[in-house]
């Protein structure tokens, strides 16, 4: 049963970012790309000859991707709950971070210029929404009493349910705060040297993150009851929402609120705590 | 710290046409920009040269998409200049109202583009709706969305009658409610004012020096607009004020031409009510056979200048100069010291149009060769 869980996921996070293009298509007056046009881009993903360039050649660059793809996986495994231990919230908060570790040692090793910079970038804005990602969480646990995702039992904090979603917003790449995703200024950032299974990993990686974000929120805004649905649904609404709502702030004023944020989220479980 | 160089172009997601921008960032600051211009060049002004004066005329509104109606009017204009007789009240207007729908249609797909730049993808979407309206009028006045085809030498093909009059100023009625409230957010919305006030700055004294124009000038406060400052066709009959500003930054530039939709439109209308009912003139073939002419016209990204020679009917030189052709100089310079997030948005700022600027390459006997300025003058 778990299994199926587990297998029924993966297509579930690709119809949710067939989802997030429809309904931000509809928010803009379009029609947008059918629900699953992203199973399609996949397979076509898979099909198309992987072209290296000889400077990115070698083994972190090819392997990255795939590290980012089984640590998503292993998330599903953890939020699910198929795999559960003693604080076991730490492990996926610290996977959070390793999946976007991975996939910026991946650009770095790319040796792009575009990657290169989205990496550094990204670096500096990880200190800011990782950190408060992660104080967010142990702020939950530590006041929920919880030792286990598994049995976690809801707790009402309105500072550390803001702080966990606005850390989220340059995870998913969500506008104001989506910089590092910024097309416009560093092409495909990270993944600009990608093609094929490579990018067909990095690609898959990143929607499974993205759906293990707005599980894992879901689920500490609301336990493990039907109204986590709810709150499912109305944080990728309102993620839709922003990102078809905000322009993209630059680069330092992202770093400005990101870092603060960090900084409120340490004050913020100080005092709980 | 670490200088990383990025080069944007000639294939990048904030530029739509081929341009090689390199640009050296230290962190996030841009510390040093060169360009390479050419990728686009398609010998527009060789490709004139022999032709016909009618044939010419297909040359030169094919040459930019967005300035299609200035290009040819410029053409026309010029010629038209040794013709006994001026073609007429009613032909001018008409030029009038395709000009300034064109001018509304480049500013809205310019301000969807600046959006897009700052990922505020739904206000780019919304402007290129209320465009699509403008492209529709365009069609049923000229039977064409872009390349509109309605200007000739002594005349016009198409002509606005009395219903469609009402209905270009019906539509317009429609957008301009929509256009405020667009512009009411993109003027005031937070973001988007921490992305553009104060970015790009280019002062009135640099704007002068550089010999800048349009929309670009006038948001330094120089006022070179060609409609005011030598009316052409029938701009001396219509009552409008030029928009200036003095801020020089990339918001002056979105004012500038958010104002210069309304000036447009308000243009269009009068242009509308004055429009008699005349005859016009038949579409002949002009009979000039000798003569060295030039134009100049208001494109909606600044001054176009056409200058001709003609020889037996036929024209043996052609030289154009675009607007971003003059403005494009102040790229190196307005980037620097700024953030490597604003370079799309002060690029933007600039509304450049690289198929209808690039020029000089030069290729005699498949051999390319490097000239000093005299014997380019010369050439």
């Amino acid at each position: 049963m778990r299994l199926v869980l587990l297998l029924l996921c993966i297509p579930f996070a690709l119809l949710l970012e067939g989802f997030r293009r429809k309904l931000i298509a509809r928010m803009q007056s379009r029609v947008g790309p059918p629900v699953w046009q992203v199973f399609l881009d996949l397979r076509k993903l898979l099909s198309k000859r992987t072209l290296i360039a000889r400077e990115s050649h070698n083994l972190l660059f090819e392997f990255m991707p795939f590290a980012g793809l089984i640590t998503a996986v292993i998330l599903i495994l953890l939020i699910s709950g198929i795999v559960s231990f003693n604080y076991d919230f730490l492990v996926i908060a610290y996977l959070f971070v390793a999946l976007d570790a991975f996939l910026i040692v991946g650009g770095v090793a790319s040796k792009s210029p575009f990657a290169l910079q989205s990496s550094s970038r990204d670096l500096l804005l990880m200190i800011g929404y990782e950190s408060a990602f992660i104080l967010s969480i142990i702020t939950f646990f530590s006041v929920s009493g919880s030792s286990s995702l598994l049995v976690y039992s809801p707790v009402f904090l309105p500072l550390a349910s803001i702080i966990i979603i606005i850390a989220g917003m340059p995870m998913v790449g969500i506008t104001p705060f989506d910089t590092v995703r910024a097309g416009t200024e560093l092409a495909g950032c990270v993944k600009s040297e990608y093609s094929g299974p490579g990018l067909f990993a990095f690609e898959l990686g990143e929607f499974v993150r993205d759906f293990a974000y707005y599980w894992l929120v879901s689920v500490l805004l609301a336990g493990w009851s039907w109204f986590a649905l709810i709150v499912f649904a109305v944080l990728f609404f309102g993620f839709c929402l922003s990102q078809a709502s905000t322009p993209r702030l630059s680069a330092l004023n992202t770093a400005k609120v990101l870092l603060g944020l960090g900084v409120l989220a340490f004050i913020n479980l100080f005092m709980l705590v | 710290m670490h200088e990383v160089r990025l080069p944007f172009g000639p294939q990048h997601p904030s530029i739509k046409e081929p341009i090689f921008l390199s640009v050296d960032v230290e962190g996030e600051v841009v510390r040093d920009a060169s360009m390479r211009l050419g990728y686009a060049h398609r010998g527009a002004e060789k490709m004139v040269e022999g032709k016909s004066i009618m044939a010419g005329l297909f040359v030169t509104e094919r040459i930019c998409g967005l300035c299609s109606s200035a290009h040819s009017n410029c053409y026309v204009q010029a010629f038209e200049k040794l013709l006994p007789e001026k073609p007429g009240l009613r032909v001018a207007l008409t030029r009038v109202v395709i000009g300034e729908l064109e001018r509304i249609h480049s500013h809205l797909l310019w301000l969807g583009f600046l959006m897009h730049e700052i990922g505020f993808e739904s206000l780019f979407m919304l402007y290129w709706s209320v465009r699509e309206s403008v492209l529709n009028l365009l069609e049923k006045i000229s039977g064409n969305r872009i390349h509109h085809s309605n200007n000739w030498v002594g005349s016009v093909r198409s002509l606005i009658n009395k219903s469609l009059s009402l209905e270009i100023t019906n539509t317009l009625d429609a957008i301009k409610p929509k256009l405020e409230s667009y512009a009411k957010q993109a003027v005031n919305d937070r973001v988007i004012r921490s992305r553009l006030v104060s970015k790009g700055v280019l002062s009135e004294k640099d704007a002068e020096k550089l010999c800048l124009v349009g929309p670009l000038a006038r948001a330094s406060g120089i006022n070179n607009d060609v409609r005011s400052i030598a009316p052409y066709e029938a701009y001396s009959q219509l009552k409008f004020k030029v928009p200036l500003s003095h801020k020089c930054d990339a918001m002056a530039r979105l004012r500038i031409r958010l104002e210069e939709i309304n000036t447009s439109i308000s243009m269009v209308k009068q242009a509308l009510a004055l429009m008699p009912e005349s005859e016009v003139p038949a579409l002949v073939k002009p009979e000039i056979s000798e003569g060295c002419v030039t134009a100049r016209v208001e494109a909606p990204r600044g001054e176009l200048f056409h200058y001709y020679e003609v020889k037996n009917g036929l024209i043996t030189r052609a030289r154009f100069r675009t607007p971003t052709y003059a403005n494009i100089i102040c790229v190196p310079q307005i980037l620097q010291g700024y953030d490597l997030s604003d370079v799309p948005v002060i690029i933007a700022s600039l509304d450049p149009c690289f198929s209808c600027m690039d020029r000089v390459l030069v290729v005699k006997d498949g051999h390319k060769r490097i000239m000093n300025s005299k014997e380019l003058m010369r050439e």
